[in-house]
């Protein structure tokens, strides 16, 4: 652990006992909970979602819950309870969790209708509860599942495409090595590129994971064909020159949309005199055209890496670096336009 | 994105736009409170009143108020949640950091699990912002930046049933109005022209759960009957 790290979860020893004075707190919770539900010990430190989902770690249920507990993480808690993991199953336990949830979105009333049914139906026999297909509602909530999600296609595509180096030979893996290490780099970019763009969303980083999943399934389809498909494949449907001026037209127009709309905004809001909204809009500009002039940097020279692993993989064929930066220009063309 | 494209988007003087007045039949414009607004965004935005980090590591506090800078975090009336007292710059500061760093650490030590939900955040500092100042934050954000917006977008908007109002008000909020303006451009043309029973068939977003998505889609449905019942009163009045 490190020392920031050690530090934050110290200090939230100190402020986790002390918080939350919600009215449902002080007592029903309290008493509800059955002495196989209590909490064993754990450290300060303790994350439930570690142990619960195994991350880093082995899965351990029973931590997990008292690890939700000791974070006031009603919500995992509750789940945890209806699900009878680390304890038995406990609806009364996890109603009284629920109560003490103090934000009651769109997440509460999804756990609320699961528990009522259970309420209702003791005998019943019902599936598990997991957060992010059966709760998860609000949109932080709905971005933390779509980030989950995305993180496991990552692992997934990076493995798959770490087998397809094996299959090279010496000579093309460290160009094949700047390809992927340069296709982390635009798809980080371009993610910040996308979430200035959306800035004024709520969906903001939603937008920008679903642009790094364009990026990275581009990605995967296109090395495969740089590194598996004969060279015939390597056949875009015009050339890079074409490819590229139509790149440069549709980064222009994508840009300028962006700026013409907020400098737009900033004018009405200069003529309403608002002059914090004006300088805001204003700033939006010089942001997003900072983030869209990085993540243009980068893909050239994610473009160019691809090329190089081409020309390094078909020594032979002539315009084979054109013709990979002809099918990543392509690709670009759709990124740029969310699709 | 092209977020906003003015030239290939609905022109704001196109289309009808005249749906059936909100209140009565004499068509004035009722401009809604934005307030009133405020119960449909907590529910399905959720509402935090402590700084946690998006999946981009970014801090936000409140129903997804974005905090750039800390100086951004330094214009909020920040308190300890236990004494009540004001936080101090340097708390203010320090929490930012700090939360702002458990997104980097968790980074670091999940590289395949992004984000901290906001529950594990709230553990890392005791600073809260007063309550109610969440919904006023919101509710300025609404007043200043996203009801100007959508007036422009949808003329009529303030004699849209409020049903239809509350459902654009979402999905501005949730989208971002420049992205609703550019990717929605037959849910648009359908509000302007007053086709609420259309609007929800063309406001369905890829960035929601079903269950937001039909809530959406059944503000829209309430709209439509609400308009066809003015018009039909409406009629039987004129005759």
């Amino acid at each position: 652990m490190t020392r920031a790290r050690a530090l934050a979860f110290a200090l939230f020893a100190i402020v986790a006992s002390s918080r939350r004075d919600l009215p449902a707190a002080t007592s029903a919770g309290a008493t509800v909970t059955p002495a196989s539900d209590s909490p064993s010990m754990v450290s300060s430190d303790c994350y439930g979602d570690e142990f619960y989902y195994g991350w880093g770690r082995a899965r351990d249920v029973k931590k997990a819950l008292a690890c939700y507990r000791a974070s006031n993480d009603w919500m995992m808690l509750a789940i945890l309870q209806i699900n009878g993991d680390g304890a038995p199953v406990n609806i009364t336990g996890a109603r009284a969790s629920l109560n003490r949830v103090a934000s009651t979105d769109a997440d509460f009333d999804a756990l609320d209708r699961i528990i009522k049914k259970r309420e209702a139906n003791p005998t019943a026999k019902f599936r598990r509860v997991d957060f992010c297909n059966d709760v998860a509602n609000t949109t932080p909530s709905v971005d933390i599942c779509q980030a989950r999600e995305e993180g496991k296609k990552i692992a997934k595509s990076d493995s798959r495409v770490d087998k397809l180096r094996v299959g090279l030979d010496v000579s093309a893996r460290s160009a094949f090595d700047r390809a992927q290490a340069a296709y982390k780099k635009v798809a980080h970019a371009d993610g910040e590129r996308v979430y200035q763009e959306n800035i004024d969303g709520s969906a903001r980083s939603q937008e920008a994971l679903d642009q790094e999943a364009r990026v990275r399934q581009n990605f995967v389809v296109t090395i495969k064909v740089l590194v598996t498909g004969p060279a015939a494949r390597l056949v875009g449907r015009r050339s890079f020159a074409d490819a590229d001026e139509e790149l440069n037209a549709v980064y222009n127009e994508t840009v300028s949309s962006y700026v013409t709309f907020n400098e737009d905004s900033a004018t009405d809001a200069d003529k309403r005199k608002d002059e914090e909204m004006a300088a805001e809009y204003r700033t939006r500009n010089s942001d997003y055209k900072t983030k869209s002039r990085t993540a243009q940097h980068e893909w050239v020279r994610y473009r160019d890496a691809m090329g190089d692993l081409a020309a390094a993989r078909w020594p032979n064929i002539r315009d084979a670096r054109d013709r990979a930066r002809a099918l990543v220009t392509e690709d670009r063309i759709r990124e740029l336009r969310g699709k | 994105m092209p977020a906003g494209t003015r030239s290939n988007s609905v022109p704001a003087e196109a289309g009808l736009d005249h749906p059936a007045p909100t209140q009565g039949a004499g068509g004035r414009s009722v401009g809604a409170d934005a307030g009133v607004f405020l119960k449909g965004l907590k529910q399905w935005e959720g509402e935090h009143p402590f700084m946690y980090v998006d999946t981009r590591g970014y801090v936000t506090t409140g129903i997804g108020h974005l905090l750039k800078t800390p100086e951004g975090a330094l214009k909020l009336p920040w308190r300890h949640s236990k004494t009540g007292q004001p936080a101090t710059v340097a708390e203010v500061r320090s929490t930012f950091e700090r939360v702002r760093q458990a997104a980097v650490q968790f980074k670091q030590d999940h590289s395949n699990a992004k984000g901290i939900p906001p529950a594990a955040c709230e553990r890392l500092s005791d600073l809260v912002l007063p309550e109610g100042f969440a919904t006023r934050l919101a509710t300025s954000r609404l007043n200043t930046e996203f009801l100007p917006h959508l007036r422009e977008l949808f003329p009529g908007f303030d004699r849209y049933p409020l049903p239809a109002q509350h459902a654009i008000v979402d999905m501005g909020y949730n989208l971002g109005v420049a992205k609703l303006k550019h990717d929605f451009p037959a849910f648009v043309a359908a509000c302007r022209n007053g086709n609420f029973a259309d609007a929800a068939k063309e406001s369905h977003r890829s960035s929601c759960r079903e269950e937001r998505n039909r809530a959406t889609a059944d503000l829209f449905d309430q709209a439509a009957r609400l308009s066809a019942s003015v018009r039909t009163v409406t009629r039987e009045i004129r005759l």
